[in-house]
């Protein structure tokens, strides 16, 4: 192998590394977690053996591991000590996951209530072909009624093993980086 | 372009949108993290630069600017057979310059 060859190509993987560590420090999470509003609240995920509340002061760099599915046990209010509205106000709100370019709203409430605050529970199932025990996934909770305006910022995970999806994707990252490296090769050489 | 730019091109974006696959699988990067569409970008420029460069395999051999004109033709000697002087000292050397004749050959 020539050495301006093996120079540029520790240069180049050089460069790659530390723009890689700059961009990973720079993405990371801050610390806002409640970050509108005065609203409070908590979910339970029963199944959990530990760690099994999530608050909506939790802080953002803290990952929440979450199951795969589950009957989550919920209570919020709008703020605290509200008093309840003197006739049915609408409100409405949801819960997005954020992707690398946009959010995808994954669950969504709407209505009319006088109530200020709400308990009950919810059960979810997140669909089998999402890999468990990948990276973090961001959720935002947002609520409006009147005059609130409330969002809530948690980070979670998946509780699981990621399986075989990230065999066949690594497996895939090689396949495609030895394409990127035969791209390389000069034409017309038997 | 010295290597083989489509290629490159290709495999340079289904490169990086594997590795950024990988990376939240193995849980390196969010779901949110915009390495997501970055390194798709970078794979294909890292795969336009790799055919540009080609470092890999030999160059084609250099086509030679054009053929050396043949050397002159040096004039051979003459394939008289060689006659002994001593022999007929009279001189009809006539025999000397005569031209062989063709032999018959066997086909």
């Amino acid at each position: 192998m020539k050495k301006p060859f093996r120079r540029n190509t520790a240069i180049s993987l050089s460069a790659l590394m530390l723009g890689m560590m700059l961009a990973m420090l720079l993405a990371a999470p801050a610390g806002a977690e409640r970050v509108r509003g005065d609203c409070t609240g908590f979910a339970e995920f029963p199944s959990k053996t530990s760690d099994k509340t999530l608050v909506a002061e939790r802080s953002v760099s803290d990952v929440f591991l979450v199951p795969k599915e589950e009957t989550v046990v919920y209570a919020g209010t709008l703020k605290e000590g509200a008093e309840p509205f003197d006739s049915p106000v609408a409100f409405e709100g949801g819960v997005r996951v954020q992707g690398p370019v946009s959010s995808w709203q994954v669950v969504s409430w709407g209505g009319e209530s006088v109530e200020v605050s709400a308990d009950g529970s919810y059960g979810y199932s997140v669909p089998s072909w999402v890999p468990a025990g990948s990276g973090e996934l961001t959720l935002t909770a947002w609520h409006q009624q009147g005059e609130f305006d409330c969002e809530v910022v948690v980070t979670v995970q998946l509780d699981g093993d990621p399986g075989p999806a990230a065999l066949v994707a690594a497996a895939g990252t090689v396949v495609f980086g030895a394409g990127v490296l035969a791209a390389g090769s000069k034409k017309g050489v038997t | 372009m010295k290597g083989h730019a489509i290629l490159g091109v290709i495999s340079g974006f289904l490169f990086g949108l594997f590795l950024g696959v990988t990376l939240f699988l193995f849980g390196v990067i969010p779901l949110s993290s915009q390495w997501l569409w970055i390194l798709p970008l970078v794979g294909i420029l890292a795969g336009l630069v790799m055919a540009a460069w080609a470092p890999f395999g030999k160059s084609a051999a250099p086509q030679p600017a054009a053929a050396p004109p043949p050397p002159a033709a040096v004039p051979t000697a003459d394939p008289a057979p060689i006659t002994s002087q001593a022999a007929d000292p009279a001189g009809d050397d006539q025999a000397a310059h005569k031209p062989v004749e063709d032999q018959p050959t066997e086909s």
